[in-house]
């Protein structure tokens, strides 16, 4: 499974990376901002499994990070992880398009329940109309 | 000042502690700081500006800074490096973002917090509540100075 972890915050992308870990073989690829992210994407033309996304960053932040990866790919999962936990974010963050969304802080079970809701969802065949 | 834009920082402290460092702490008795400095080892300062203005500081000594950021990482902080400040960045950005939601008026904008070593200098004039909090870890503060703007002048 390859995830890229977008988050100014090395402590938090080490903290994302021990919980996922539990999750089997994981390849992590890591990004401090929404420019970084979007050059690790063009880097890997076969994709990511999942991104998961801070909001709050410099030079990007991860709702014009979200938008931006929306505009060219509707099928990676996108997870917002933030400290942003008002409603009306929770609403912007899901317009622009992400999946899921965890509010920091959070457990490890809180981390890991999203992130297989998230995967379970995006793995299921769509509905027929 | 408005105890509902107090109280939210207390609790949103209150759960990052026990989410990610499992550090329950006590409130001990609030006072007014008399100088406008603040003289701890490390102060984490969260700007407000909008319908309150101002800012809310958690005040550390080194010891209880490296214990709690080496309690949030999951890592050991023997020194005040990067990293430990990278850590407590990230906690002081958690008790912001939750503090925020439970404001009683939006439009409120918060600063990214700023970890310093180098104290903070309140403006004059505003009061300093100190809010002392003890923890397995050692104690710390959290300092707050906000202010509201007076309510509009009766209509005549």
């Amino acid at each position: 499974m390859k995830l890229l972890l977008v988050d100014d915050s090395r402590t938090m992308r080490n903290i994302q990376k021990n919980i996922l870990k539990t999750l089997g073989e994981v390849a992590f690829t890591e990004a401090g901002d929404g420019m970084e992210a979007l050059t690790c994407i063009a880097a890997n033309p076969a994709g990511f499994d999942m991104i998961l996304v801070d909001w709050n960053m410099p030079n990007m932040d991860g709702l014009t990070l979200v938008t931006k990866i929306r505009q060219k790919d509707k099928r990676t999962p996108l997870v917002m992880v933030t400290t942003e936990a008002e409603k009306v974010r929770v609403i912007e963050a899901i317009k622009a398009g992400v999946n899921n969304y965890v509010i920091k802080p959070f457990t490890p079970d809180t981390l890991l329940e999203k992130f297989k809701q998230t995967m379970d969802k995006a793995q299921a065949p769509a509905a027929v109309a | 000042m408005d105890v509902a834009y107090i109280n939210p920082f207390i609790v949103a402290t209150r759960i990052v502690f026990d989410t990610m460092i499992h550090v329950p702490f006590m409130l001990g008795r609030p006072h007014l700081r008399e100088r406008a400095m603040s003289s701890c080892a490390i102060t984490a300062t969260i700007q407000l500006s909008g319908p309150v203005s101002g800012a809310v500081v958690l005040c550390l000594p080194e010891s209880v800074a490296m214990a709690l950021a080496s309690g949030f990482s999951g890592t050991t902080c023997s020194k005040l490096d990067a990293d430990c400040l990278d850590a407590l960045g990230e906690m002081v950005s958690m008790i912001s973002g939750n503090a925020k939601k439970d404001f009683p008026a939006g439009g409120v904008t918060i600063s990214t917090p700023k970890v310093s070593t180098s104290g903070v200098i309140y403006p004059q004039g505003n009061p300093v509540i100190v809010i002392p909090c003890t923890t397995s870890k050692g104690k710390l503060a959290l300092e707050v100075a906000l202010r509201t703007p007076p309510p509009p002048p009766p209509p005549t």
